[in-house]
């Protein structure tokens, strides 16, 4: 069956779609594809093997210019790109380098910084972690209190990072540090890079709902970092934070991770005894338009940002949607996979059919995406920052 | 990637050309005066002389738009809730003569505004307006009998598109309004559009289609209707936007404005993202008329499944944000909340819409 194309994509951005499908297909470990799509945990060296593959192709880092090993895309092909690995259930990867702190030393950092630690993230040797929540520092990031003193050309670094993901296989950390006194709580943070290993770091485990360890505690304790791990300018922080997040306002509506997981429901929904309820289908066709919104939301903002033009408000509306069909899709899928999904998918194990068996990470996706509303601006901050535009205050 | 989901020049000057006409020639008090009293034979004629209606139909069909500029059209009709039939008879109705082989007889009387045909369809009990038991009877010129209830525009209309069954297979008539034994019961709706219920006895039509080619008609001027009617509730759910940020900034409670409040900026943003996921479905809706007939299907569908929520949503909370100011007949927001709730009684209940769009989905694909 030909594929219909949707308005604004070309046919040289299908025939992208199908070779980056065809190279996931070749290339990705079948074990690594099914944990992803049942929801159960990757390990570090599988996330590793994955990147590898891409970075051989060039593909891995899809928000970098091509002059440092970035895939050099425009937002369609970064948005396919984002779209097809989720539905086909790659690994995500080292997020925070490749995502966050790649993109800030490309566009801030010095030719000395971009030389020294670009190559690790690419080579998939440096995993970073992403030092900006504290205790007292989440939804209001800004209020955040670790604090970097000079001391000659170096900084002092104390403080704690809370809900920091993969501080515990990490070797780097990109940190929100207060390094200057400033009359507004946004002035004066700087971005401060610095080995884990570093005297001073200590990481303790947080372990979330269905016994997950993905986040972490750390600890700064008086960590030397010289001068030369300050990327760009003293207290600019806030403002090159607020220009990477923008280059991932697509990615956080999640529409390849909604379209997977309503192909997951869909397949739920076949073997199982809900199949011809009603009321259950009518809310799985619910579902489906949801995603459908979401979708043609993104491909709005999509072609506004290809026609030049500023896309505005609307794409405010993508993360806070998007984290909540998401969450809608795995509760469906929890309820529509029944008792089995009750079931630890850490205990002892049960003698279960091959069909069931692959249920039991259902409510563990479950609890997971209860997280999506919360971090990288909760959706009631989504909706302070809607309000304050559409009523002008 | 090319330039999509944004009107060209030419469609935004049709829509801005309708939104002048409104503004200067439809204030609030004169459609007040219309409300209760029926057909405006003026507004309808000043739409006419714009030249405007063309717009809405393709260009090998004798006019110079298409499903977009129906889109680009229907916003400000609606923003302005210009009382005209101009959705069910130019678009619903028109678009199913235009599209038949006796289309080019008819363009001309449709594109200047004399021909209004209404399209007849449900029967008795039903909801669902392929449920068609009306008999033709194929005498010669053919005659109808049986009654259609719920006629949208039908108080207006010089024609009836009228569905019927001879036999096992759907057919389309054309029946003057004023044939022999053509009866018309006119009422108005609650938003003050005119509705009909009409019976025929015996009444002369011309064949307009039948069998699968009257299936293929009917099917089209459903969703197009559809389509237009989902954009005039985004330009309904529009004006609120804008009149409710409005309100809310310029009244003060408790010694400061309501505005500041987060419990109500908190639903502006939901209401903001539940206008915006409706714009992005009535765009796929209505760019879906160049795809095969079941990916339109499915469009229009889940469109008025989105677009249905998202009108019910925004007009009660519209009104609840303008609190008692927002039940008065003094206010826009009551009118546009009677439009949006009228919205989804003419065009049928969600289920209708989901049942529709799963059988016209194709599982494997999102």
């Amino acid at each position: 069956m030909t594929r219909h194309l949707d308005p604004g994509f070309t046919e040289a951005d299908e025939a992208f779609r199908s070779e980056l499908r065809a190279f996931i297909e070749a290339e990705l470990d079948p074990a690594v594809r099914d944990a992803v799509g049942r929801g159960a945990s990757v390990t570090k060296a599988q996330h590793q093997a994955w990147q590898r593959k891409l970075a051989a192709k060039g593909w891995l880092a899809p928000n970098w210019p091509k002059e440092y090993g970035g895939a050099g895309w425009n937002s369609v092909r970064r948005f396919i790109f984002d779209e097809e690995t989720a539905l086909m259930d790659t690994p995500r990867g080292n997020v925070p380098a490749i995502d966050l702190v790649g993109p800030l030393i490309c566009t801030f950092g010095t030719e000395e910084q971009k030389a020294r630690l670009l190559p690790g993230i690419l080579s998939s040797e440096d995993w970073w972690c992403q030092g900006f929540s504290e205790p007292g520092a989440g939804s209001d990031l800004a209020s955040l209190r670790t604090r970097g003193l000079r001391d000659g050309d170096d900084w002092i670094v104390t403080g704690t990072k809370l809900w920091t993901s993969h501080a515990q296989n990490a070797n780097w950390m990109f940190a929100l540090v207060r390094t200057s006194e400033h009359p507004k709580k946004q002035g004066g943070i700087s971005y401060l890079v610095f080995p884990m290993d570093s005297p001073g770091v200590s990481v303790t485990p947080i372990i979330t709902l269905g016994g997950v360890h993905a986040v972490n505690q750390v600890f700064l304790d008086e960590v030397r970092v010289p001068g030369a791990n300050l990327i760009g300018a003293e207290g600019d922080a806030w403002r090159m934070t607020g220009y990477v997040l923008g280059l991932e306002r697509l990615v956080g509506a999640g529409i390849g991770h909604s379209q997977r997981l309503l192909k997951h429901l869909r397949d739920v929904l076949k073997t199982g005894p809900l199949a011809e309820d009603r009321a259950f289908r009518d809310r799985v066709a619910a579902l489906h338009t949801d995603v459908l919104a979401l979708k043609y939301t993104a491909h709005r903002v999509l072609a506004a940002e290809m026609a030049g033009e500023p896309a505005g408000t609307v794409v405010s509306v993508l993360k806070l949607k998007g984290a909540a069909v998401q969450q809608d899709l795995a509760e469906a899928i929890m309820e529509a996979a029944g008792p089995v999904a009750a079931v630890s998918p850490r205990a002892e194990p049960l003698d279960l059919p091959a069909d069931e068996d692959a249920l039991l990470w259902t409510a563990t996706t479950y609890l997971d995406r209860r997280k999506l509303s919360i971090y990288g601006g909760s959706s009631e901050i989504q909706r302070n920052i809607i309000a304050r535009r559409i009523l002008k205050i | 990637m090319t330039v999509a989901y944004v009107f060209s020049e030419d469609q935004g000057m049709l829509a801005d050309s309708v939104a002048r006409f409104l503004e200067r020639d439809y204030p609030p008090a004169r459609r007040r005066a219309a409300l209760t009293a029926g057909f405006d034979e003026m507004l309808w004629q000043g739409l006419a002389n714009l030249g405007l209606f063309g717009a809405l139909f393709d260009e090998d069909q004798g006019g110079f738009g298409g499903p977009v500029e129906t889109m680009a059209l229907f916003g400000p009709l609606g923003r302005h809730m210009a009382l005209a039939p101009v959705l069910e008879c130019m678009v619903t109705a028109g678009s199913i003569l235009a599209a038949s082989t006796l289309g080019p007889d008819h363009t001309e009387a449709l594109t200047t505004g004399t021909m209004r045909p209404a399209l007849a369809t449900l029967e008795g009990q039903a909801r669902d307006p392929w449920d068609v038991t009306a008999v033709a009877l194929p005498m010669s010129g053919g005659m109808l009998s049986g009654a259609k209830r719920w006629v949208q525009g039908g108080d207006a209309a010089t024609h009836f598109l009228v569905t019927a069954r001879d036999g096992g297979a759907l057919s389309l008539w054309l029946v003057a309004a004023d044939a022999p034994g053509v009866s018309v019961t006119s009422s108005l709706r609650i938003d003050g559009h005119g509705i009909a219920e009409v019976t025929f006895d015996s009444s002369p039509g011309t064949l307009v289609a039948s069998g699968d080619e009257a299936a293929r008609l009917l099917s089209l001027g459903l969703d197009r209707g559809a389509m237009a009617a989902c954009a005039q509730a985004v330009g309904e759910m529009d004006a609120l936007m804008e009149a409710t940020p409005e309100y809310l900034r310029g009244r003060e409670q408790y010694g400061v404005p309501l505005a500041s409040f987060q419990a109500l900026q908190h639903r502006m943003a939901d209401m903001f993202v539940a206008l915006e996921c409706a714009r992005s479905l009535c765009w796929h809706g209505t760019l879906a008329f160049e795809r095969p007939e079941a990916d339109r299907r499915a469009a229009v569908a889940a469109a008025l499944v989105q677009v249905g929520r998202s009108a019910r949503f925004i007009g009660q909370q519209a009104v609840q944000l303008h609190g008692g100011m927002g039940m008065s007949e003094e206010m826009p927001v009551a009118h546009h909340f009677l439009s949006l709730t009228t919205f989804g009684l003419v065009r049928g209940a969600e289920p209708l819409h989901l049942r529709r769009f799963e059988a016209a989905t194709d599982p494997e694909r999102t």
